[in-house]
């Protein structure tokens, strides 16, 4: 028989590594539909039965704050699994057990695994399982994921479950008359849940009166019960949280005795989130990091692949197509076209999964939480918060992972403002632009003038932030609530399934948008307007495109077609506005490129260009990933759009100032 | 006084909470909730969050909710023994995480 399982349960309470564990590679990452939240489902076999799992995220409570929250209870009410298996920090079981009460009203089968067991023994404390298990009226299993203690007889109460599986209950409703009150009123309008409902009444929740379809007469009777329950017009939702807490604390002080705190912990938080120490200590670690993912190991990765690509999969196809006779134009749109273009992104991967790698392992650890709190000070002072500094961080080195941290945010509309600002962090592939212009017009000061572009970019980013978040995205009062939890060390198995996902994603998009978007460029390239093969670039209908649009740019200094071109090809990759000044304007590069420049540019416009290529809109790589993030075309369109409206703005200002000099 | 004006290290009852409604049923769930016992662990640097530790665990709120939860001083105790299925008296501040090893 096929049951279906929803594991639920805390963030950071081990929940993947669980599932990890009971799935094996037996599973299946995607998305909750219409949102931009991770679903896992995967399988396990026990005895002839098969469980499907599927991985709630990691909820707090059921109370709808968060899309996480609506999602976790949607399915749980909607889809009815036939069990849901509730996992609990044991280090934290007070505060695990909220949730795990409100799972109990839902009338479905559960057991409750308390995990960290071995974190737990080692602390001294002691739980008995058994008698909470009597007072909750659900199976305990006290296991440790990470260890894989406890896997047999989590095993045993799941098949359990599936034989003779019984919804808990507990004595907590005993001191709460409200609910049977409520409860009385709602007979008539439902025959189960109706727990959970008084549950939602109590929560404010006012969507379920229509739901229930109650009367005017027992909505005013059920307001009475509230208003007795919290004695006077009060908070009742607070009240019930209250209450829950004070039947837990009960329990807690019951059935178990703790000795020892966290101790290492404690030691490592001294230190790292030390007033003096704090900034240095995260410095060093995100400088580490960059100097080997954007520095010369990452570089060289990147070469490497690279290398390869072009003299071995390039050359090949080449040759394979030529002595299969193909003509001249179908090996160019293979060679130079798809394969250039895949190639020039592919080439970014292993970079990008080493920046995976190392925020999974920020993340896993517990120190990104640290990172949040630490720099939340700076950033709500321009409309962010904390957990957007990491993000925003990792979009100097490529805004595709940067983009894809973004996650982590408290609220749709922190995600979306991080992700509209994270490309004005001058991403590492538009670093040649600034060395070449900086090297032609710029020779004595290179190192100010690019240090300047940078700080403008976060300038840029700062003022846009403070905008947006008066105008757009308006929020009443955004919480920042952060739970710090202990230092973990992160288990490498979960990371490397994680990575692998990741990097499937990446080169899924880039076998997609990116080989689409490669084609269209490449035709563009290699024909004229009248659909001729193009001899040279200007003739080509690039060539014609950066010639119309090329006046807009007169404003800011540079309009001439060769810097509309350059500025399009920057929409496949930054690296090719380089390759395409070179090829437009230097002829073999290099040396012939840095003495042409200073003929077309001034120092002002080629400031102002410098200025542009930074703020506006991101390849295409990174558009992809924006639109997976934000979910929608049309959000994305508008984020591209608002990067090089503020491009074109402060390019212009920014000429406008340094013609006075 | 409020949770801000706590000195790291020390530990208090909260009174009430009085932030707007949204905020404070979030913060009832996550365990703030009155008579509950909190320590103040630290502040972050750049007048950033407050950390606190409570229920077993550390969270980190903005200083302007925290500025709206009062609290007052409760001095350390142990509970009295209970007979029935107890297995020990529990001692409140020190089963928290962030005290310095002894």
């Amino acid at each position: 028989m096929i049951y279906t399982a929803a594991l639920a349960g805390n963030p950071n309470s081990g929940k993947t590594t669980l599932f990890n564990l009971l799935t094996g590679s037996d599973q299946h990452v995607g998305n909750w539909s219409g949102v931009t939240v991770e679903k896992k489902e995967g399988s396990f076999h026990i005895g002839q039965d098969e469980i499907r799992l599927v991985d709630l995220p990691g909820i707090y409570s059921l109370s709808p704050h968060t899309m996480e929250e609506i999602i976790a209870r949607d399915f749980l009410c909607k889809e009815k699994p036939d069990m849901i298996i509730n996992i609990a920090d044991g280090t934290n079981l007070e505060r695990s057990l909220f949730l795990t009460l409100q799972l109990a009203e839902l009338e479905i089968p559960m057991l409750l695994a308390i995990n960290m067991w071995d974190e737990l023994k080692k602390s001294g404390t002691e739980t008995d399982c058994d008698g909470l298990a009597r007072e909750l009226g659900i199976k305990i299993v006290p296991i440790s994921a990470k260890k894989g203690i406890g896997t047999d007889d989590l095993l045993r109460a799941v098949a359990d479950l599936c034989k003779n599986g019984h919804a808990g209950s507990c004595g907590m409703y005993a001191d709460l008359p409200v609910y049977d009150r409520i409860e009385r009123i709602i007979r008539g309008n439902t025959a189960r849940l109706r727990r959970h409902y008084v549950s939602r009444i109590l929560s404010g929740d006012e969507k379920c009166f229509s739901e229930l379809k109650l009367t005017p007469e027992q909505q005013c009777q059920i307001k009475e019960a509230v208003n007795d329950f919290c004695g006077g017009p009060g908070d009742s939702q607070t009240a019930l949280a209250d209450a829950r807490y004070k039947y837990i604390q009960g329990l807690i002080r019951i059935y178990t005795v703790s000795k020892h705190s966290d101790s290492f912990t404690c030691a490592v938080d001294g230190i790292v989130t030390n007033k003096y120490l704090a900034l240095p200590i995260f410095i060093l670690i995100i400088l580490g990091a960059f100097l080997i993912i954007f520095g010369r190991p990452g570089n060289a990765l990147r070469d490497m692949l690279s290398a390869f690509i072009h003299t071995h999969i390039a050359a090949g196809a080449e040759a394979a197509l030529q002595s299969a006779g193909a003509p001249d134009w179908c090996v160019s749109l293979v060679s130079d076209g798809i394969i250039g273009g895949v190639g020039a992104v592919v080439c970014f991967l292993p970079q990008i999964m080493l920046l995976f790698f190392f925020l999974t392992l920020l993340e896993d650890s517990g120190y990104m939480a640290r990172a949040a709190f630490i720099t939340d000070g700076l950033m709500s002072r321009i409309g962010l918060s904390g957990k957007a500094f990491i993000p925003m961080l990792m979009g100097f080195g490529c805004s595709v992972p940067a983009v894809m941290a973004a996650r982590t945010a408290d609220s749709q509309t922190e995600k979306q403002l991080t992700v509209m600002l994270i490309p004005f962090m001058s991403c590492s592939a538009r670093m040649p632009i600034y060395a070449l212009f900086a090297g032609a017009l710029f020779p004595s000061r290179q190192g100010p003038v690019i240090f300047s572009l940078y700080l403008l970019g976060i300038v840029a980013a700062a003022l846009s932030g403070l905008l947006l978040k008066k105008t757009v995205f308006r929020q009443s009062n955004p919480s920042f609530l952060l739970e710090l939890p202990p230092y973990r060390i992160p288990e490498v198995k979960g990371l490397v399934r994680h990575l692998w996902y990741k990097c499937r994603d990446f080169l899924l998009r880039a076998g997609t948008l990116i080989f689409g978007m490669s084609i269209i460029i490449w035709v563009l390239q290699s024909f004229t307007p009248s659909l001729a093969p193009a001899g040279t670039p200007q003739d080509s209908l690039l060539g014609a495109i950066g010639r119309f649009l090329a006046p807009v740019f007169a404003p800011l200094g540079f309009g001439f077609w060769q810097a509309s071109v350059s500025l399009l090809a920057g929409l496949v990759a930054k690296e090719s506005v380089v390759a395409a000044l070179t090829v437009l304007c230097g002829g073999s590069g290099g040396e012939a490129l840095t003495a042409a420049l200073p003929w077309l540019f001034t120092p002002a416009s080629a400031y102002s260009f410098m200025t542009f290529a930074l703020l506006y809109t991101p390849c295409i790589a990174a558009i992809g990933a924006i639109k997976q993030e934000l979910g929608s075309w049309r959000r994305t369109a508008a984020s591209v759009l608002f990067q090089t409206l503020v491009a074109y703005l402060i390019a212009f200002a920014v000429f406008r100032i340094a013609s006075l000099f | 006084m409020t949770l801000c004006q706590m000195k790291p290290g020390q530990c208090a009852a909260i009174e009430r909470v009085e932030c707007e409604t949204a905020i404070r049923a979030r913060l009832s769930e996550m365990g703030v909730t009155p008579g509950t016992t909190v320590k103040l662990i630290r502040f972050a640097p750049f007048g950033g969050p407050v950390l606190i530790s409570l229920r077993g665990y550390m969270l980190a709120l903005r200083k302007n909710q925290a500025a709206r939860i009062y609290v007052r001083n409760e001095e350390l105790q142990s509970a009295p023994a209970q007979t029935g299925n107890r297995i020990a008296p529990q001692r409140h501040c020190r089963a928290f995480k962030g005290d310095a090893p002894k």
